[in-house]
């Protein structure tokens, strides 16, 4: 890796007496040497003992019985297959360990502080808090602007990847099912890292604090619709399936489930649930609005009618037919004579 | 050609970063290409030793170079 000399690096530091040059050379330093002890810390992996003494101890077994069973054999044989794989990946772990980069120092970590202040502008060091943060530009993704935000990355212990998403001038969704987002990664000012899991521990891991802060930045300005705290598409809340104006509202069909506004929202008249247009029908006897659920198909008409429009027909028909089957009688009964012909002159007449 | 020792990041991932062997001469160009596959260097922060590098850069030993993705997809 090309850069300064040491001297040449604390020569220039002390050229421009300022504040933040100070910060950033303390702030280094301490870094390298959380850094150091870390990596004193660090031990390489340990061998496979537990899987070669299983296998030792099936192997002794075997001798002392002298079994020479099929059966033992391939226990043993699984054993060993077993105790290989470990092993290998025991290797691949220790390469690994041998490969890795060296702790950064504090020339690295010096001009690490240096290009990120070149890419954000500004780098805010807090000795005292132990903290380093910069501000992301202003954040706009599908035309909701988000604001900019502040990473805090906490550096007591920058091995523990901790650090916070802090929105500058909070735009949070309109409903309040969304309490502290901030962004559509972003909760109670903490990132749902998603593919940036791996990256960011490993570049804090190897003290890489620009790429850290560059990889926290592009997933702030990436929008994942498939796995978001709140869609940006209800974020102004959400668009009137009706009307098509947005509403926050926080009304929705309880038929099909779409969002409506309150003025395009109905309830059903019986029994009050909450319709969009589409689902609210009318019933072809008062002509009120209801529910799938609350209108019923009339038999002779074939037309959807309420439950009281419904009966009250139903008690027309009823009368209707009694009517009719009243007038029927009495036209049978007006059909035949008062006095019938063969009895006439036969009938009773008080005295 | 004598190969060179570089520093190659891919914060794409799992954040590769490992000291890796190159041809002399090797383009930044050359060593997405190489190194990054299914991708455009267009959707990618290149930078050498912490600063954007154009395409054409012949790197050198000791160069520390870091891809980025642009867009990194956050979750729930």
């Amino acid at each position: 890796m090309k850069a300064a000399p040491l001297s040449a690096t604390l020569e220039r530091s002390r050229r421009p007496r300022s504040l933040r040059l100070v910060q950033r050379i303390r702030l280094a330093a301490r870094l390298a040497e959380q850094y150091a002890e870390c990596e004193r810390r660090t031990e390489p992996p340990s061998p496979p003992e537990a899987g070669w003494r299983r296998l030792s101890d099936q192997a002794s077994l075997l001798r002392r019985s002298g079994q020479r069973s099929s059966r033992a054999l391939a226990a043993l044989e699984r054993r060993a297959t077993d105790f290989q794989s470990e092993f290998d990946s025991y290797v691949e772990r220790l390469r690994a360990f041998a490969r890795r980069p060296p702790a950064p120092t504090f020339r690295d970590l010096y001009a690490e502080l240096l290009a990120l202040e070149e890419e954000f502008g500004e780098a805010e060091i807090d000795l005292q808090g132990k903290t380093l943060s910069v501000v992301t530009e202003l954040i706009e993704l599908e035309e909701v602007e988000l604001g900019r935000f502040r990473i805090v990355l906490d550096c007591s212990a920058v091995e523990r990847a901790e650090y916070d998403v802090v929105a500058l001038s909070a735009n949070e969704p309109s409903s309040s099912d969304f309490a502290k987002v901030t962004h559509p990664h972003v909760r109670d000012e903490g990132l749902c890292e998603g593919e940036a899991h791996e990256p960011i521990r490993a570049a804090l891991k190897q003290g890489r604090l620009s790429d850290f802060f560059a990889i926290v930045d592009r997933t702030l300005k990436t929008y994942n619709p498939g796995s978001a705290y709140a869609r940006l598409s209800e974020w102004d809340g959400q668009e009137c399936q009706d009307c098509g104006c947005r509403t926050t509202d926080d009304l929705s069909c309880s038929r099909c489930g779409d969002s409506t506004c309150s003025d395009c929202s109905r309830s059903c008249s019986g029994c009050d649930c909450d319709l969009c247009a589409y689902c609210a029908q009318e019933c072809s006897g008062c002509e009120e609005r209801f529910c799938s659920d609350c209108l019923a198909e009339s038999s002779s008409s074939g037309r959807g009618l309420c439950t009281s429009c419904l009966q009250e027909r139903e008690n027309e028909r009823e009368a209707d037919e009694q009517e009719s089957e009243d007038q029927g009688e009495s036209e049978e009964s007006d059909s035949q004579p008062a006095v019938h012909a063969v009895r006439l002159g036969e009938a009773d007449v008080s005295a | 050609m004598c190969p060179v020792k570089i520093l190659y990041i891919n914060n794409d991932g799992g954040g590769f970063a490992d000291t890796i062997e190159i041809e002399s001469g090797t383009t930044v160009q050359k060593l997405f290409d190489d190194r990054v596959q299914y991708a455009k260097p267009a959707d990618y922060l290149i930078r050498v030793n912490r600063q954007p590098a154009p395409a054409d850069q012949n790197l050198q030993e000791g160069d520390r170079v870091s891809f980025t993705p642009l867009k990194i997809e956050g979750a729930s």
